[in-house]
């Protein structure tokens, strides 16, 4: 397990505190007994179910996050210092909380005031006759109160942790405390200790409504004893644990026993305060020091117990939870307006809480997770509340060029070469500059260059899962790449104005069944700006005989016909042909080959994928050979072939094979019935020692290598 | 060949953009050849076109016979009800298993590679799904109108069923969502799991049992039938105000049609 392991599960953490922050304020308003105007909406449907569910996330979310943050704090402090520190906690903390405050409160104004007098009917209530003054430092902080906690905290921290060194010059005071904290968790003390503090701070003060917790410090800059407390240790106990990562994992294996314990002490504080909330201050006596404490142990119960869940199955990194917790801080800060207007929309309508109380949730985590999309992750915002600005999405936008992402830390580099500084030539139709495709783990395209010259026919070859058939799905815009960059004409083959001048033919496609081929060939060219007239396709591919049948009643062939003439009726000025003669007879194929040389002849440029070598050297200007994602090879067909030098002889003759293929420039021999086959690299010199080894060889036949000898060797070579 | 050498088989002019007529005609003929593949799909067009008038007239018309007598408005009631049952087969099998068994043939590929303009092949699954709410509601109002059982007048019957048509729309694009993420053999379970809950807990034909009462407002279909006895007048059975039932099916088809967009943009 190494440290980014445990980083993963503590950022779940985090998100969930703050997301489950989300659900308790989605809920509010369908609390049993809630005096209407407390909150923005008092729902006509309440539920004691949603009352248990908000009693119990409230007990510990806040204090799980601040002692997650606790545990950050020291984290980053280690690694950046006093300064760097400082400088980051304003940007991330400061910022939020000044820009966050300026335009998140006059937006809860309007909708409380919007949703306080619909509760009462359509008039806002006149405030009570005799309010008592404002007490001083009274602000409302609403809930970016957490934030500015956070800020007070790290100034006590700071202070207290300086003192502490000081006094502490040699470390011993620090070994007592590391040595106390360890022991406390390893035996689970930890649960009971803690929460003294906090359960006496609770139980001496005047005003408290025991339902809610600890306080919600929201109404004030002068900060509350008891939250300050609580939250503090809560930090506290973080920092300290960072001190310790290996505790983590004793949380791990604890983590059942820690959530029987929470779920023990929140059933005994409901038992003790009700399912309900009650809007008054809990009276002083024994059940009040009881519920305190019992309230402190279901806290750190709680937060133990999820944070060992987390390590236990959270710690491998994974994407859409990285999504999530980074989407988290923003949600968390943006959501309370948005929750309370579902809350007012929903808050009279006759519908039962369970339907309404998920559609407030629901509604209104697709609009803040929109919201994060489009406004925040890619954005300056996203900058300041993540410190990192996500590239945008690959589906939205990118007209071409892309560059490689690491899934992980999101560091953006670049692709392997750098595409720009080799500009296609004027003349051609159709470029791929260092692309690169995956599929998964496979490697689709490697760095592949290949370009389309204005009026050519150009050949591309290659075997099964070379990349042809990609490189040409590439073209037609059906994906983009990885990185490097597809042009057409100059354009991006994404827009479908460059598209309506190119026309294809792919492999195993099927077409409407039920359509005749008539009316596909009238469909296809509909999408042409100035398509061929339907009966000259027909005339074209000679499928006169067939227009008016269904194409699920045409044969192989026949569909490949018909497929054939869907590619050329827009006349296009290039045409994709992914094998396209596969499946015809003799008489067919010969008839394409004859369509696709009229194509060529009035200008068209055409790319070919075939795996019938003969139909390259019959059809090809240019032959280019991929292999493993790359360009291998590329030139005239006489050019391919003589990349391989080697030449066939064939011959009858009495010498043994065995005899020959110890000859020197002998690359292999076979014979087959009276007739020798000799492959040499060299040879006029095998010709002369067979004349004069065996002077009545006869039918001797020397012929160079052929296309498919040559495809072979090469990507023999490649492999 | 020889008969084309007047014609040139390719146009050179790349550059040239396409006519603003020739990019409405390549919607409309989308729309046109999708409709009629449909139609000619046996198995698909005589379950969905055929059947719902007798279902209605049997279970509508004859078993409801008492039920009617004592309450004339209920009449009208399970005319829109049987009304949305007929549109909504068409949309959401019409367009989920069709576009599921069409991606699993590589044919959406094909599409996405042709120069079709953006979305003519969605929106002529929503336009097909139209035409067949259309032929739904022309033999259902004649059926009605002989039935004789609905108090809707000629006015009445022409908005119930232009909503009824537009109301094809939102399970066309749940059929778009089903069709976009599930393959061909296992649509029609998907879309089945969808269509027979929602026709029934909609409370389209039956009273529902109490606690059931409050969920019928998930099932589009339900909205359907509000926005139809809304707009039409008919007050009686009107539950819901007939904007919000329709903002509800605006929702549903932004929804799924959203993700089913989002979904075929990348996956094909």
């Amino acid at each position: 397990m190494s440290t980014t392991d445990r980083l993963h599960a503590l950022d779940a953490v985090r998100a969930f505190a703050l997301l489950l922050g989300v659900v308790f304020h989605a809920g509010f308003s369908f609390l049993p007994g809630l005096i209407p105007g407390v909150w923005a909406m008092t729902d006509n449907s309440p539920s004691s179910a949603i009352g248990v569910l908000l009693y119990t996330s409230h007990i510990f979310r806040m204090s799980l996050f601040f002692f997650v943050a606790g545990f950050f704090a020291r984290l980053m402090f280690q690694r950046r210092g006093a300064r760097g520190f400082w400088t980051n906690r304003a940007k991330r903390i400061l910022v939020p909380l000044l820009a966050g405050w300026v335009i998140l409160f006059p937006l809860l104004a309007v909708v409380w005031i919007w949703g306080i007098t619909k509760t009462f009917g359509g008039t806002l209530p006149a405030p009570p006759a005799n309010v008592p003054p404002s007490p001083p430092g009274a602000f409302p902080l609403t809930h970016l109160w957490f934030l500015y906690y956070l800020l007070v905290l790290y100034v006590l921290f700071m202070l207290g942790r300086a003192a502490f060194c000081a006094v502490d010059r040699r470390g011993w005071l620090r070994g007592v405390v590391d040595t106390a904290v360890r022991g406390s968790v390893s035996t689970g003390v930890a649960a009971l200790v803690l929460p003294v503090p906090l359960a006496l701070s609770l139980y001496a003060r005047k005003e408290w409504f025991a339902w809610f917790g600890i306080p919600t410090p929201d109404q004030s800059v002068i900060p509350q004893w008891a939250s300050l407390i609580g939250y503090g240790t809560a930090m506290a106990f973080g920092w300290l644990i960072h001190r310790q990562i290996d505790l983590l994992a004793v949380w791990r294996k604890q983590w059942p026993v820690m959530l029987a314990g929470g779920i023990a002490a929140t059933a005994i504080c409901l038992s003790i305060v009700g399912l309900g909330p009650a809007f008054v201050p809990m009276p002083s006596g024994v059940a009040k020091l009881g519920y305190a404490f019992s309230y402190g142990v279901a806290i750190w119960c709680w937060t133990f117990a999820i944070v060992g869940a987390a390590m236990q199955f959270m710690s491998q990194p994974n994407a859409k939870v990285r999504y999530v917790s980074d989407a988290s801080y923003w949600i968390y800060l943006v959501h309370l307006p948005v929750v309370a207007a579902c809350q007012v929309l929903v808050g009279h309508l006759p519908w039962h809480w369970s339907l309404k109380f998920p559609l407030v949730l629901i509604v209104s985590m697709t609009f803040l997770l929109g919201t994060y999309r489009y406004l925040v992750r890619s954005t300056f915002i996203g900058q300041i509340l993540n410190g990192r600005k996500y590239p945008r999405d690959p589906g939205s936008g990118g007209r071409g060029s892309k560059t490689f992402q690491d899934p992980v830390d999101g560091v953006g580099s670049e692709g392997s070469s750098n595409p720009e500084a080799r500009t296609p030539s004027p003349d051609s139709m159709a470029t791929l500059r260092g692309v690169h495709k995956r599929y998964g783990q496979t490697v689709a395209l490697a760095g592949l260059d290949l370009d389309v010259h204005r009026g050519e026919l150009l050949a591309v070859l290659g075997a099964n899962g070379a990349g042809k058939s990609t490189a040409i799905s590439l073209w037609l815009g059906l994906f983009e790449p990885d990185a490097g960059t597809v042009q057409l004409f100059g354009g991006s083959p994404l827009d479908v104005e460059t598209r309506r001048h190119v026309g294809l033919m792919m492999q195993e496609v099927g077409l409407t069944p039920e359509l005749r081929v008539r009316e596909l060939i009238e469909l296809t060219a509909s999408y042409y700006p100035a398509p061929l007239t339907t009966n000259e396709v027909l005339a074209l591919t000679r499928l006169e005989s067939l227009a008016n049948r269904p194409y699920a009643k045409l044969s192989a062939g026949q569909k490949r016909q018909v497929q054939f003439a869907l590619a050329i009726c827009g006349r296009p000025a290039l045409l994709f042909l992914d094998e396209p003669t596969v499946g015809l007879d003799v008489d067919a194929r010969e008839a394409m080959w004859r369509a696709i040389r009229a194509l060529v002849t009035q200008g068209c440029s055409i790319v070919l994928t075939t795996h019938y070598l003969e139909e390259a050297e019959a059809l090809a200007d240019r032959v280019a050979v991929v292999a493993n994602g790359r360009l291998i090879a590329s030139g005239s067909v006489d050019e391919i072939r003589s990349v391989v030098s080697r030449k066939q002889i064939t011959c009858s003759t009495a010498l043994s094979v065995a005899e020959m293929g110890t000859w020197p420039e002998v690359l292999a021999v076979t014979r087959s019935a009276r007739r020798v086959q000799i492959t040499a690299a060299d040879a006029e010199t095998v010709v002369r020692r067979l004349l004069a080894a065996d002077e009545r060889v006869r039918d001797l036949e020397v012929r160079q290598a052929g296309l498919a000898e040559a495809f072979t060797e090469l990507t023999k070579e490649a492999a | 060949m020889q008969a084309l050498s007047s014609s040139s088989l390719v146009d050179l002019q790349t550059s040239a953009a396409m006519p603003l007529m020739r990019v409405l005609r390549a919607y409309g003929a989308e729309a046109k050849y999708e409709s009629l593949r449909m139609l000619r799909s046996p198995a698909f067009a005589i379950p969905f076109l055929l059947l719902p008038v007798p279902v209605y007239l049997f279970f509508g018309v004859m078993l409801a016979g008492p039920a009617v007598a004592k309450n004339p408005g209920v009449g009208t009631y399970l005319f829109s009800g049987f009304s949305a049952f007929a549109i909504m087969g068409p949309a959401l099998f019409g367009v989920g298993c069709t576009l599921a068994l069409e991606r699993d043939a590589g044919f959406l590929k094909l599409k996405r590679a042709w120069p079709a303009p953006g979305g003519a092949y969605l929106i002529a699954k929503m336009l097909m799904a139209m035409v067949f709410a259309g032929m739904a509601m022309i033999m259902m109002i004649v059926a009605g109108v002989a039935a004789g059982h609905t108090q809707l007048s000629a006015s009445q019957f022409f908005i119930l069923a232009a909503v009824m048509i537009a109301g094809a729309v939102p399970f066309a694009a749940i059929g778009l969502f089903i069709g976009a993420y599930t393959s061909g053999s296992a649509a029609p379970a998907f879309t089945n799991i969808v269509y027979l809950p929602g026709l029934w807990l909609s409370g389209l034909f039956i009273p529902l049992p109490k606690f059931l009462e409050p969920w019928a407002v998930i099932w589009p279909a339900f909205h359907v039938n509000q926005t139809a006895l809304g707009a039409a007048g008919v007050s009686e059975f009107s539950f819901v105000a007939p904007a919000i039932s329709a903002a509800v099916l605006i929702g549903v088809t932004v929804v799924f049609g959203g993700l089913a967009i989002r979904r075929l943009a990348r996956h094909g």
